[in-house]
């Protein structure tokens, strides 16, 4: 039981890396956009990502911003009427945006695949979990007999870790409990056994802790196995921190910052990172009920993004010269760290996690 | 309201709760769940008790028992020192709640005013002329403009939707409010402001909070006593501190090891606990907690083992808690493991 | 702390009322409202429209084709057909506001009290699913068997037929919200069934049971036009739409007009009152959208 050895390949955009040529995925200047009443609105604005090959990636990001979207962009699934308006998403140097429907079918739960937050909606209750694995099994592999894809469902369930796979192959979804219930989705995503690519949107915040560390530990254990690459979208850092290799934070549809999972915990550069850091209660790290360190203000609406730094209104840095008057771009800080502020280079030391009091 | 000396402003002895569920029209035996099962704890005016636990342990029930939405099987609730048996006014006022989902719990089609009236309209806290003041009084305690006053919940964002929550809850000058995740369904960013407005608001008001919550790190941070819940009963109990120090049950420390800590430096290195909890209306015989524990012993399984206190101020309800004083305990593999883990579940 | 801007969110946004409107006038809610307002006001207008008498008989004028004096021509008592068309369309007018009210009424009243306490549930449910088992036209006819013809026994009748749908409807809303966490909210702050009920539940059914009652509106029209064709409903000589019919059938051949015309102005009164109730229940859930035929 080791520790995932921490990967500190990749690179945004551009690459700057050795192994920047075998990435699995890259995402180049992709927009999405809503249509509204006032006229279009950008829900990921020009994001440039790669993914390596068995990289686990976390993207962090708080409701809204965009990242189940970026997940959606990915499989072709962006729901109407939204779309996808610029940009190209190459996964092994096919164009997922250019090809044709049969061909994203055949890649859609082939060699990507996704898993969604809420296990129960996500599964058909009127039929039996093994119905629905082998269901993809009927798509995907097409000569495979019956048998086979019962056979291939129980091992697969096996391998999940679900207990007595027999027989829960002929239950349904409501007689699982959620955690079985996560793992049976799983199952579902992984069972072609091509799949090199696995989105998991929030696939433990519907969990309670316990079953959380358990459904982490299989992801975890899993992508070492069959070293695909794990997109994991969340809302927890804690849940990145203790899996990804690699972090890409989002904010208002854009990328603000990416970094190793290392050197993002130890001296996160975004305002808004370090802020998330700052407000995240630890036991112990402050005073018994004293303030905790809070960003102001809320979200803002992405019909009506003020002119400049997305995050201006709430960062506890700015200037109005000149964060109120360009939007920062994401600048190379390091090897593998990007960061989309114009004063990064300014800002004070992070204090790790220690007796900081509320910034009132 | 004449209130005894010492008394604290919520005591709850005993509690307990089955629900019977009817498993078709057909058969007539019905499955019982032991929903909350002897619970007991007080509350002191000005202080935080923590109910943690996971989904079905029974904290959210034991909140509703306390506001009298469902009627207790047996034991007893103490408002002020006197005894409460039914949803009077009084308790309606002197008891408030916080509910997890600010989408769900403020009434879509009213105004912000029309919600923040209702309780002071209720209670006739004031005269209709004053209605409006008081309002904006509450608004503003909880930092947000007088103005939302004439806008729809749905105007509002998350975290102010929650505010308005808290104004509501305090617009009675209750003395407990009973915060049900109040802040799990809010965005990361948002949740310390909230954690601060509560904070604020308790110290000024000297409220006794009752705080349920899955997220220990957060507990930690607000409360002064802790209860861990497991299968309906409480497994443990103590001041924040001692709790923290060393939790002497081993669900608390199963719970305490799954927090997933966001330092990358201190990962976890496989998940703490086995297997999910027993089914509530089935439950092991003896602790219920023993199939999944990583100490059991053959008296688990026979003797269920009381809510005893095994410390100043700490109680625990574990035949090994005696033996729970490393913290190297349960994640040492060497451990012993008992022949009836893992019991086989159920198909 | 901070305060947070507010109306960040969706400043845009109109509010919502108790019925969220997902659209703004649907197609077929307009046209039907634009068939239904000159009905209406033709009822409320009716001495102004024509000077004639409905009810004055004239031999000697009987069974003229329509021509400048009589518009819709006259039928075999010579009395003006436009005259009784318009007097008619009080009649059924009042007879679908009246059933339309007395049915909102029980509706909301039983439908409240069955979603609320079981105990009531058990006897209004058994005593309107037992309303509902008959066709609705043979039980509005029993009805007045028994209780004998009159515009007012019509209504009666009428919303005997109609209130278990309302029932229904409401019954079901009341289930929907009884255990909303805004409900529980309201609880936990003191509030009574009452305020819970009337303020904080029922205002969530008035969308349905709109549609419903537009819905039901039309049925009463067309249930009187039945009911007086077959002399069941309004006694003559008053003028309904229904007896019209029913008189004119002897005269199918020879005088088109008497049939015709109130044939049509039931048609519109339905078809008016069904596309307004379609065009309601799709501004109101669009998950519901139905091909209609606008």
């Amino acid at each position: 039981m080791t520790k995932p050895a921490l990967q500190t390949n990749g690179s945004p955009g551009t690459s700057d890396d050795s192994r920047a040529g075998e990435n699995l995925l890259e995402i180049v200047k992709l927009e999405v956009r809503f249509p509204d009443n006032t006229g279009p609105v950008t829900v990921i604005d020009n994001l440039d990502i790669t993914i390596g090959h068995g990289e686990i990636l976390g993207l962090v990001g708080e409701s809204g911003c965009g990242k189940s979207m970026l997940a959606r962009s990915i499989l072709g699934l962006v729901p109407p009427p939204g779309k996808v308006t610029k940009g190209k998403i190459v996964l092994d140097g096919v164009d997922l945006l250019t090809t044709d429907e049969a061909t994203m079918q055949d890649i859609r739960g082939n060699k990507v695949s996704i898993i969604l937050q809420e296990p129960m909606t996500s599964l058909n209750p009127v039929f039996t979990i093994g119905n629905q694995m082998a269901e993809v099994l009927a798509i995907h592999c097409p000569d495979m007999k019956r048998r086979e894809r019962r056979a291939r469902s129980v091992e697969m369930m096996e391998r999940i870790g679900i207990q007595y796979p027999e027989n829960r192959y002929d239950q349904y979804p409501h007689e699982l409990s959620g955690g079985i219930r996560q793992r049976v989705m799983i199952a579902i995503a992984l069972i072609c056994g091509n799949v090199r690519l696995l989105v998991a949107d929030e696939p433990t915040t519907a969990l309670d802790v316990t079953i959380q560390a358990q459904i982490l530990e299989l992801f975890v254990k899993l992508q070492a196995e069959t070293q695909m690459a794990l997109l994991l979208i969340t809302h927890d850092l804690g849940v990145i921190a203790q899996t990804a290799h690699r972090v890409a934070v989002m904010y208002a549809g854009r990328l603000v910052e990416i970094s190793d999972v290392g050197r993002l915990f130890e001296k996160p550069l975004h305002p808004y990172t370090r802020g998330l850091m700052y407000s995240l209660p630890r036991a112990g790290a402050r005073p018994r009920k004293s303030h905790m360190p809070a960003i102001p203000g809320t979200v803002p609406n992405l019909a009506d993004l003020p002119p400049g730094c997305p995050f201006y209104d709430r960062c506890e840095y700015r200037q109005q010269q000149p964060c109120r008057e360009a939007m920062p771009q994401l600048e190379q800080v390091d090897r593998g760290r990007w960061v989309r502020c114009h004063r990064w280079h300014e800002l004070p030391q992070f204090e790790v996690l220690s007796a900081r009091l509320d910034r009132r | 309201m004449k209130r005894a000396a010492d008394a604290p402003v919520i005591a709850v002895k005993n509690l307990a709760k089955r629900f019977k569920l009817r498993q078709s029209w057909l058969k007539r035996d019905k499955l019982v769940v032991r929903a909350v099962d002897d619970v007991s704890f007080e509350i002191a005016a000005g202080s935080t008790m923590a109910l943690v636990g996971e989904s079905g342990c029974g904290k959210s029930t034991t909140a509703k028992l306390i506001l009298q939405l469902v009627k207790p099987d047996s034991g007893e609730i103490y408002l002020n020192g006197e005894p409460v048996s039914e949803a009077t006014p009084q308790l309606r006022q002197k008891v408030q709640m916080v509910f997890q989902d600010p989408y769900a719990s403020l009434t879509p089609h009213f105004r912000i005013e029309s919600i923040l009236r209702e309780p002071l309209v209720v209670h006739r806290i004031c005269p209709p002329n004053e209605m409006r003041d008081r309002i904006g009084a509450s608004i503003t305690a909880v930092g947000l403009p007088v103005d939302v006053m004439s806008r729809y919940p749905h105007e509002l964002s998350g975290g102010q939707r929650q505010r308005i929550g808290i104004a509501r809850a305090i617009s009675v000058n209750p003395e407990l409010i009973i915060c049900d995740e109040p802040v799990s369904a809010l965005d990361v960013s948002i949740r310390s402001q909230i954690i601060n407005l509560l904070l604020d608001l308790q110290q000024s008001h000297n409220l006794a909070f009752l705080f349920i919550s899955h997220d220990l790190d957060l507990v930690a941070h607000v409360s002064d006593f802790v209860a861990v819940m497991y299968l309906g009963k409480i497994v443990e109990q103590a001041a924040t501190e001692k709790f923290f120090a060393g939790p002497r049950h081993p669900y608390s420390r199963a719970l305490l090891a799954s927090s997933l800590v966001p330092d990358p430096k201190k990962r976890i290195q496989f998940a703490p606990l086995s297997g999910e909890v027993a089914s509530p209306t089935e439950l092991p015989t003896g602790c219920s907690f023993r199939t999944r524990c990583p100490l059991a012993i053959d008296k688990c399984a026979r003797v269920e083992p009381p809510l005893q206190a095994i410390g100043e101020g700490h109680l625990s309800a574990c035949h090994r808690a005696g033996e729970l004083v490393s913290s190297e305990m349960l994640t040492d593999p060497s451990a012993p493991q008992s022949a009836i883990n893992p019991q086989p579940e159920r198909i | 702390m901070s305060t947070e801007p507010i109306g960040t969110q969706s400043e845009k946004l109109s509010p919502p009322r108790a019925i969220a409107w997902h659209q703004r006038a649907n197609p077929m809610f307009v046209v039907g409202v634009l068939m239904l307002t000159p009905l209406i006001l033709m009822a409320i207008m009716a001495p102004f429209l024509t000077f004639l008498d409905p009810l004055s008989i004239n031999a000697p004028q009987k069974l003229l084709p329509p021509s400048w004096a009589h518009p819709f021509g006259t039928d075999h008592f010579g009395r003006d057909v436009l005259a009784r068309i318009v007097y008619g369309s009080q009649i059924s007018l009042r007879v679908g506001i009246g059933s339309t009210i007395l049915t909102a009424l029980f509706g909301i009243f039983l439908g409240v009290a069955s979603g609320w306490y079981h105990w009531a549930d058990a006897i209004i449910g058994r005593v309107s699913d037992s309303l509902m088992i008959f066709p609705g036209f043979v039980l509005a006819i029993m009805i007045m068997a028994a209780i004998g013809p009159s515009e007012f026994n019509v209504i009666i009748s009428v919303t005997v037929l109609y209130v278990p749908r309302v029932i229904r409807t409401v019954r079901a809303s009341v289930i929907e919200f009884r255990g909303a966490e805004f409900v529980e909210a309201a609880r936990t702050v003191g509030a009574g069934d009452f305020r819970l009920l009337f303020l904080h539940i029922l205002p969530k059914a008035a969308g349905p049971v709109m549609v419903q009652l537009s819905f039901g509106f039309a049925w009463a029209i067309l249930v009187e036009a039945g009911l007086s064709f077959l002399g069941l409903g309004t006694p003559p000589p008053t003028p309904s739409w229904g007896s019209m019919i029913a008189d004119a059938r002897d005269f199918i051949r020879s005088a088109w007009w008497l049939i015709t015309v109130p044939g049509f102005m039931i048609t519109l009164a339905v078809l008016s009152l069904n596309l307004i109730g379609d065009g309601l229940r799709d501004m109101l859930d669009p998950r519901l959208q139905s091909k209609g035929i606008l």
